[in-house]
Formats: structure tokens, C-alpha cells, sequence
């Protein structure tokens, strides 16, 4: 008989987890921006004003990324580590799982510790570097993620100027489910007030 | 220089001095000029906003105003070439009254350009050493210095003349023949030059089109002496200036012919635009049969070519050789030619915007009561200068004359 | 029905006039001595037609005070202020806004860096046509709204374009599902391209607008006479023009300005987006860049052959839009 212990405790600590960051996020989510020496009572430009919340931050999935050591291998110690195919999953139903061809949880969980990720060889990948994880699979998408051309920068392009920050892609994506889910837009403009002939169908 | 103020107070006098008709018309325009005027105080405190304008059609009827009549303004030298070029003695005695026109014309010009500035008030900015002119980069600042050049060359041809005639002495002919030759090349290019300004422009194919200076160049050599025609009616009804027929039919020709050119020339727009099938003829389609469901141009377009047509018909026709009949064309093509270039020509250049957008435009009644005063101003000032020439055309106003 | 003409000898045109039946009082007999009563015609007219002068003139009184000053009237080019009067300028720009919208701005004239070129790459096959982009750029850029969430002042738009052409003629700008991006449609923000060959820095008759040495082309809002030619140059539909005095909430007025980008704009002038030069002058990215959600923005210093906007150029497939205008713009889509 499983035991249901690490599933309620998970709740429970992601209740706390959840209502302490989000506060704490909240006061921090304006980078620490050094007014750079060079250039003398240069104001520190604020951006209250705008929304630069990692896509995926709120949702607070990845316990790992935002500091959390939670061991998987708590209850995994106990469990079989060899996996069936057709097994059904019980404890993580909660997965949407659609990372394409990608089908098999060992394909990036670590078999025998679950606290790790795997490389080709069967070697462990820290549960922090989850660059070297996707790069397993994704090559031209880190190079261009170490180009800085995929993933968004935030803060300073001109470096000596400040620091920058670099999205790391489960800040966007969704491991188990990479590709995005649409979203609202926000309020398209309108037709001008002043002009004539406004159509009854917007956007003509 | 005695003299000269002498002149200048008898013209003053004049100014006020005339028939209850004169009374009335000067009135009537005066009254209108002020609604004009007071509508634009109107604008100039709450902005363009009080116009039908938008960011997508940022161009409406104060331009296409404006480009209507630098065609007028430019048509005077169809009274010009025959006169001083083909030598038509006939011409002399109305050759005066086209450069008259077209001074109250580029009058008019100017200050619907005025009215479309978001910054009158610094016009100054165009004038160096305070100002800055983008020249030769900016058509528009070619514009500004053609449209000055054209009146002040005219103000002074036509200013000299009649100072002559009212000191009863022959015009010496250096001082004003040199500056009629000018006039006749600066006449073409304040038209070409203002057909650039839409040439000019890349990114709106509908304008980027070699034959829009030349269809400007015959629609306005239409516009404008069909102007003067129907002047020349209103100076023999109601003046005793003597003017024959043979002018009059001297322009009809004049007008004639550019019409076709005009009607040709559109053809070939036509063909131009909707032959190849390209995506550039999206402003065509929406100018002569509307575009996803926006037509507000499709009424004036067919209106414009209908009465185009209607006034070729008629200039090819004997009926043409009648009074009646040529009265009637030109005040067809006038107006046929005033749609074609006004709403025709500026408004599609916007629709659909460089993104693809359709937005529509109609002047709002504050635009179309600005519009209505520059009319008003400028038939005001083409009026006043008409009263004070014609009495020293006559001989009736002169230096000898018995003053105050 | 023609006239009789009269014997075409050799006529002057200030030769003697035909006798006419009708013959009105002549200039002779109209030019006398003023008599009283013409006098009080001529005086009563005169009233008339004055008090109808000032009566038409009556809405400029409400013009607001300090809209036309002086000062203003006098007020040198961008390029010829010095650096003392430019000081003096901004602290007056800096109490204008403090008593307009009753927040105290820092108006920056930052000026372009040696060796910086700046360059900007949206990857078409990452938008998903949110238009986040859009509207954090009305909230950086302090443009006019009539509502908190009209925006059609911003600087970008977001177009939607069917899939299988890239033909703008059949964009929808107005485009509202519940969700995007939608199965058969892409997105496409269009927002200035810093051209190069730019058309509507060569159409401004007064130069009011130019390249600076980084590429953004900016306008000095206290020079610009508002004739909007540059706006029909423009094959982008960049710029926009503030056909009323902007309004913008108080709350919404973002305190980081600069001279010739984003510092709240009097009436009847031209504005474009600038990269938010009081941003990227210092040093920081552009707003509509730190908001986009699928990173589909990247933006750069293109003389530096390390930056991000080389690798994309010298990697990725680049598609400039209208490019057969020859704009040259500083702006590039790619795909990957």
C-alpha cells in the first residue's frame, strides 16, 4: 500500500511555499539595478510600469527553481525504481504530459535518484542544471538560448552598465508540456473615433 | 513715391465704391470668411481634433484643397502663353485677370496649408536664418519656396501693370516681360512640384506614379480657365470692362484639349492600376468600388467622372460654341475636376493605411466651415482686386483724375 | 450666338473700351469728397464689420495660457541649444509636467554613444500576438489615451495576418479572440523601423526630425510644425500625431523622460516610437522588449559583431518588411 503522507505534505508546504513567495516575489520583482559609476546622477529608471514577470514564475510549478529542496527521493526510496511501461500514474496525475516524441519519464528523470536528471550515459544531471537537460535534445535552441537570441533578456543590453537577466527555459516553458498554452490577448485598439464609415465588423 | 501712396489711397477708396450687388457679394463672402475664421479659432484651441482626420488618413480636405488650386493658381499661364508667346492680341485684354486669380488662388493655397499646420505659429521655423528649410530634401520645402515665388511674381508683374496703366505710361518692357517668362516655367513647375510632394512618396504606391504630375498639370490647365471663363461672364455681366469672344474661345480650345489629355491620362491610370492585378491596386479598388465593405469614396469618384464626362461631351460638341453650353461645361469640369483631385487623389493615397488598415475619412463640419472661409477669403480677395483693376483698366481710375 | 467682335486693330489692353448701353457711374463720379453721410455709412460698416472680426475670434480665448509663449516662439533648434540653455529647458519641461499631471519627471537629453548602432529583431515564428508589446509601450512612452486601455496612440501594432502570405493589405488590426495565437493566423508587430534611407526624416520641411548617429530617429517636439508629411512618408504607418492636448491619467505617467523621446508632447505635433531611447541610451532594453512574453524580441548594438542582433543576422533567415521601398530599416523579422 503506497503511502499518501508526501502528497499531503507537498499541499501543505506549497500552501506556505506559495503564500510566502508570492510576497516576497511581489517586493522583489523589480531587479536590483546598480546605478553604474561611469555615467555621474544617472536616475535608476524604475520599471514598476511594466509587466516583467517571467511567463511562468506565478504558476510556482517548479518548486526546484524557486528554492525549494524538496526531496523526491523521499518517497521514491521506497518505491520500485524500475518503471513499466503502461504503468498508470497515480501521484503526479497532475501532469499534463505532451512533450511530443518525448514520451518516457526516464528520458530526463534520473532512475535511481529522482532528485537528479539524466544524461545520455546514465549519469546524473544536477536538478539545478536544467540547461544541460533540454540541450540533451534541444542543440540549436541552446545555442541560440546561449546566443541570447531565444528566451527573453531583461535589464541592461549594454553590460557595463548594469547587470541582465536571462530567462532559463522552464521559466517560460512548461517541462512537461513545452509549448505554450494561448493566452488572452490584451485590448486591441479601435477603430478612430473621428473617422467615418466605422464598420460593423470590426477589423475590416 | 508720393505718387505711389496717392495711388495706393485712390485704391482704398475705390475698394469701398460700388453697386448694392458689390455691397451684397462683398458682404455675403465677408460673412462667410468670418465663420471660416471663427471655426478655425475653434481648432487652433482644441487641435485637429476638431477635424475628420486620423493617424491612418492623416491628410483630408485641406490638402486636397490645397492641391486643387495650385492647379488653378497654375492655370493662369493658359492666358499667359497666348498672349505673351503666341502673340494673341486678343488675349492682352483678360491676360491680366488670370494673373489676378491666380495671386487670390495661391492666397487661398497658403492658407489652407496654414490650416493644416498642428504649429501655425511657428511658421517661422521655414524661414532661415531663423528657421530651418529642408532643402533640397524636403518637396515640401520646395513647395514653400515655388508657391511664394509664383506670388510674389505675380504680385509684382500685376502690380507694375496697373500702376502703368493708372500713370497712363507704356509699361517698360524689361520690368515686367523678363519676369512673364518666368512666370510661365514657375507656373508648371508650383504644379509639378506639388505633384512630387505625392510622387515623392515610396511607400503609398498609389501616388508613386510618374503620370500624376502630368495629370495634375492637364487637370488643372482644365480647372482654371474654365475658372476664368465663367469670371469673364461675371466681369461682362456686371462691369463695363469690355470683353469679346474671342478669349473666351480662345480657352475654350485650351480647355478642350487638356480635358482629353485629362480623360486619356486617367485611362491610363486606370488601365495601370487594375491590368496587372497587383496588391497595390487595393487604394483603386477602394476609391472606384469600395474595399471590404468601406465605399465612401465610391459616390464621389463616379460623381467626379461622370461629370468629366458630361463635360467633354458637351466641349466636344457644338453646344460648346454657345454661351450657355460652355458655361455649363466649365462649371462640370470645374467641378468634376475639384472631386477627382481633392477626394480622388489625396484621400485614397491613405486608404488602406501602409499597414493594411482601412480607415475612412469625411471632413467634419468645423474642417468643412474652414474650407468654406478660404473659399469665401479667397473669391473675397479675387473680387476686390477684380474692382479696383478693372477701373484702371478702363482708364477710369488714373493718375490725372481728379482725387479726394 | 457669338458676340460681335469689336475691329481687332490694334488693341491695348488699356486701349479705349466699346461703348456698352449700360454705362455705370464711373470712378470719376464715385471718388468725391467724403460727405457726411457716407462718412456715418462707411464709420457704421466699419463696426459692423469689426465687432463680426472679434465676434469670430472669440473661441481663442479660451486658449490655454502659457500654449503660446514667447519663449516658446523663440526657442532655438535641438542642434543649435547650448548645453546651459538646454538645462534651463528641462527643468521647465520637469515643472510643466509636475503641475499637469502632478508628478515630478527626470527629463533626460541623453545623446547618442560613439560606436553604437541600434538594431532590432522580432521573431515572427515566436509572436503570438498578445500585444504586450503594445501596450507597455504606452506605458512607458506617456501617449495620449482616452481610455486606460485605448491604444491607439502606441507606437507598435500588432497585426494579424492569415497564414501562407505575408500580404499586410489583409491584416486585422482589431483582432479580439479569446485566445491567441490562433490556428491559422501569425502575428506581426509593426512599429518604427529606424530606416536607414529614412522617407520621413527627408519629407520634414523643417528638419524637426532626423537620424541621430545611433540610428533612432527622433523629433524635437518644440520645432515640429505638425504638417504630418513625414507621416504620409512613413511606409510603416509609424508615427502618430496628437490631433489634442495628450491626456494621460496621472498614475499612468512613467517619471523616466527624455527630451526627444517620451516626455509629455504638446498638441498638433508628430511623435514615433524612438526605442525608447531614454531607456536604451541608458543602457537598458526597450519596454516593449522586457514584457514580451514568448522572447520573440531581440534588440542590440549592431556595430558590435559579439551582439545578439549580429548573431541573428548572420544565423537566422531575415525578412525585412518593404524592403523593395529601400528604407534600409533598423528593424528585421526572422523565423526559426
Amino acid at each position: 500500500m503506497r503511502c499518501h503522507y508526501p502528497k499531503t505534505l507537498s499541499l501543505i508546504l506549497l500552501f506556505f511555499l506559495g503564500a510566502v513567495l508570492g510576497t516576497s516575489l511581489a517586493s522583489n520583482e523589480d531587479e536590483k539595478v546598480m546605478p553604474p559609476s561611469e555615467v555621474p546622477n544617472l536616475p535608476v529608471i524604475d520599471d514598476r510600469h511594466l509587466d516583467k514577470m517571467p511567463p511562468r514564475e506565478p504558476v510556482g510549478l517548479d518548486l526546484k527553481k524557486i528554492g525549494w529542496s524538496y526531496d523526491c527521493m523521499e518517497c521514491h526510496r521506497m518505491i520500485d525504481k524500475k518503471w513499466e511501461r503502461g504503468f498508470k500514474l497515480v501521484e503526479h496525475d497532475d501532469i499534463d504530459f505532451q512533450h511530443g516524441n518525448n514520451r518516457y519519464c526516464f528520458n530526463c528523470h534520473h532512475q535511481e535518484n529522482r532528485d537528479a536528471f539524466v544524461d545520455y550515459d546514465g549519469s546524473e544531471i544536477p536538478s539545478n542544471d536544467i540547461l544541460t537537460l533540454c540541450a540533451k535534445c534541444h542543440g540549436t535552441k541552446n545555442r541560440d538560448w546561449e546566443a541570447g537570441v531565444h528566451g527573453r533578456l531583461n535589464g541592461y543590453w549594454d553590460l557595463s552598465k548594469g547587470p541582465q537577466t536571462k530567462l532559463g527555459c522552464i521559466q517560460c516553458h512548461d517541462p512537461h508540456h513545452p509549448s505554450f498554452k494561448p493566452i488572452k490577448p490584451l485590448s486591441p485598439p479601435t477603430y478612430p473615433k473621428r473617422a467615418t464609415g466605422n464598420p460593423s465588423g470590426q477589423g475590416h | 513715391m508720393k505718387n505711389y501712396l496717392i495711388f495706393l489711397y485712390k485704391v482704398w477708396r475705390v475698394s469701398f465704391q460700388g453697386s448694392w450687388q458689390f455691397y451684397t457679394w462683398m458682404a455675403f463672402l465677408s460673412i462667410l470668411s468670418l465663420i471660416g475664421l471663427n471655426a478655425y479659432s475653434h481648432q487652433l484651441v482644441d487641435g485637429l481634433q476638431t477635424t475628420g482626420m486620423t493617424n491612418q488618413v492623416s491628410w483630408g480636405a485641406y490638402i486636397a484643397n490645397f492641391t486643387f488650386l495650385v492647379g488653378v493658381a497654375a492655370a493662369a499661364v493658359m492666358l499667359v502663353i497666348p498672349a505673351y508667346v503666341y502673340k494673341m492680341h486678343h488675349m492682352h485684354r483678360v491676360v491680366l485677370f488670370g494673373e489676378l486669380m491666380a495671386i487670390a488662388v495661391i492666397i487661398m493655397c497658403l492658407l489652407f496649408v496654414m490650416v493644416d499646420l498642428g504649429h501655425p505659429e511657428r511658421f517661422h521655423h521655414l524661414l532661415p536664418p531663423w528657421g530651418k528649410l529642408n532643402f533640397p530634401g524636403s518637396i515640401l520645402a520646395w513647395d514653400v519656396i515655388v508657391l511664394n515665388g509664383y506670388l510674389l511674381l505675380n504680385m509684382h508683374i500685376c502690380g507694375y501693370l496697373l500702376y502703368c496703366y493708372y500713370r497712363e505710361k507704356k509699361p517698360t518692357w524689361l520690368f515686367y516681360i523678363p519676369f512673364v517668362f518666368v512666370a510661365i516655367i514657375w507656373a508648371v513647375s508650383i504644379h509639378t512640384v506639388t505633384a512630387f510632394l505625392y510622387v515623392g512618396l515610396a511607400g503609398r504606391p498609389y501616388w508613386n506614379h510618374p503620370i500624376v504630375a502630368p495629370r495634375f498639370l492637364a487637370s488643372a490647365f482644365t480647372a482654371g480657365p474654365a475658372l476664368l471663363i465663367v469670371t469673364f461672364q461675371v466681369i461682362r455681366k456686371f462691369t463695363n470692362y469690355w470683353i469679346g469672344d474671342e478669349p473666351i474661345f480662345t480657352l475654350r480650345r485650351v480647355i478642350t484639349i487638356a480635358m482629353i489629355i485629362n480623360v486619356f491620362l486617367l485611362g491610363c491610370e486606370i488601365f495601370a492600376e487594375f491590368y496587372p492585378g497587383t496588391v497595390h491596386q487595393a487604394a483603386a479598388n477602394y476609391l472606384y468600388f469600395g474595399l471590404h465593405g468601406h465605399n465612401g469614396l465610391v459616390p464621389w469618384i463616379w460623381t467626379a467622372i461622370a461629370l468629366d464626362v458630361i463635360g467633354l461631351t458637351i466641349l466636344l460638341t457644338p453646344w460648346s460654341h454657345r454661351i450657355s453650353g460652355l458655361n455649363t461645361a466649365c462649371i462640370v469640369c470645374f467641378v468634376g475636376i475639384w472631386i477627382e483631385k481633392g477626394m480622388g487623389l489625396i484621400i485614397p493615397g491613405f486608404v488602406p493605411s501602409p499597414l493594411g488598415e482601412i480607415v475612412e475619412y469625411l471632413p467634419s463640419v468645423n474642417e468643412t466651415l474652414v474650407c468654406l472661409g478660404i473659399w469665401s477669403f479667397g473669391i473675397l480677395v479675387y473680387s476686390w482686386m477684380l474692382h479696383v483693376a478693372i477701373p484702371i483698366m478702363n482708364g477710369n481710375l488714373k493718375k490725372t483724375s481728379s482725387s479726394t | 450666338m457669338q458676340r460681335e467682335t469689336p475691329p481687332a486693330k490694334d488693341i491695348d489692353a488699356m486701349s479705349d473700351t466699346p461703348e456698352k448701353l449700360k454705362r455705370p457711374k464711373t470712378v470719376e463720379e464715385a471718388i468725391k469728397p467724403m460727405d457726411r453721410r457716407s462718412f456715418l455709412k462707411g464709420a457704421a460698416a466699419s463696426v459692423v464689420g469689426m465687432s463680426g472680426l472679434v465676434a469670430a475670434l472669440q473661441p481663442l480665448l479660451k486658449l490655454e495660457r502659457g500654449e503660446i509663449t514667447l519663449d516658446g516662439l523663440l526657442q532655438k533648434h535641438y542642434k543649435e541649444l547650448s548645453p546651459k540653455r538646454m538645462q534651463t529647458i528641462l527643468r521647465k519641461l520637469e515643472e510643466e509636467c509636475k503641475e499637469r499631471y502632478g508628478v515630478l519627471p527626470s527629463i533626460r537629453d541623453l545623446k547618442p554613444a560613439e560606436g553604437i548602432g541600434f538594431a532590432y529583431a522580432l521573431n515572427l515564428s515566436r509572436c503570438v500576438g498578445c500585444r504586450k508589446c503594445a501596450h507597455a509601450c504606452m506605458a512607458e512612452n506617456n501617449q495620449h489615451r482616452d481610455t486606460p486601455d485605448d491604444i491607439n496612440m502606441s507606437y507598435i501594432r500588432v497585426l494579424e495576418l492569415a497564414k501562407g502570405s505575408i500580404n499586410l493589405e489583409t491584416s486585422n488590426h482589431y483582432y479580439d479572440p479569446k485566445e491567441v495565437p490562433q490556428k491559422d493566423k501569425y502575428y506581426m508587430p509593426v512599429q518604427c523601423h529606424q530606416c536607414r534611407e529614412s522617407p520621413c526624416t527627408k519629407a520634414c520641411p523643417v528638419e524637426a526630425t532626423w537620424q541621430d548617429d545611433d540610428g533612432i530617429i527622433v523629433i524635437d517636439y518644440n520645432w515640429c510644425i505638425g504638417c504630418r508629411y513625414c507621416m504620409a512618408a512613413c511606409p510603416y504607418d509609424a508615427r502618430r500625431f496628437n490631433y489634442e492636448k495628450p491626456k494621460i491619467p496621472n498614475e499612468a505617467i512613467n517619471p523616466n523622460q527624455g527630451y526627444l523621446s517620451n516626455r509629455p508632447r504638446p498638441k498638433g505635433v508628430v511623435e514615433i516610437c524612438t526605442f525608447c531611447l531614454q531607456r536604451t541610451r541608458a543602457g537598458k532594453y526597450p519596454a516593449c522588449m522586457e514584457v514580451c512574453p514568448t522572447g520573440a524580441r531581440v534588440f542590440g548594438n549592431i556595430l558590435d559583431p559579439d551582439s545578439e542582433i549580429n548573431y541573428i543576422l548572420q544565423n537566422k533567415r531575415v525578412y525585412v518588411l518593404k524592403e523593395d521601398v529601400g528604407t534600409q530599416p533598423r528593424f528585421y523579422y526572422y523565423f526559426d
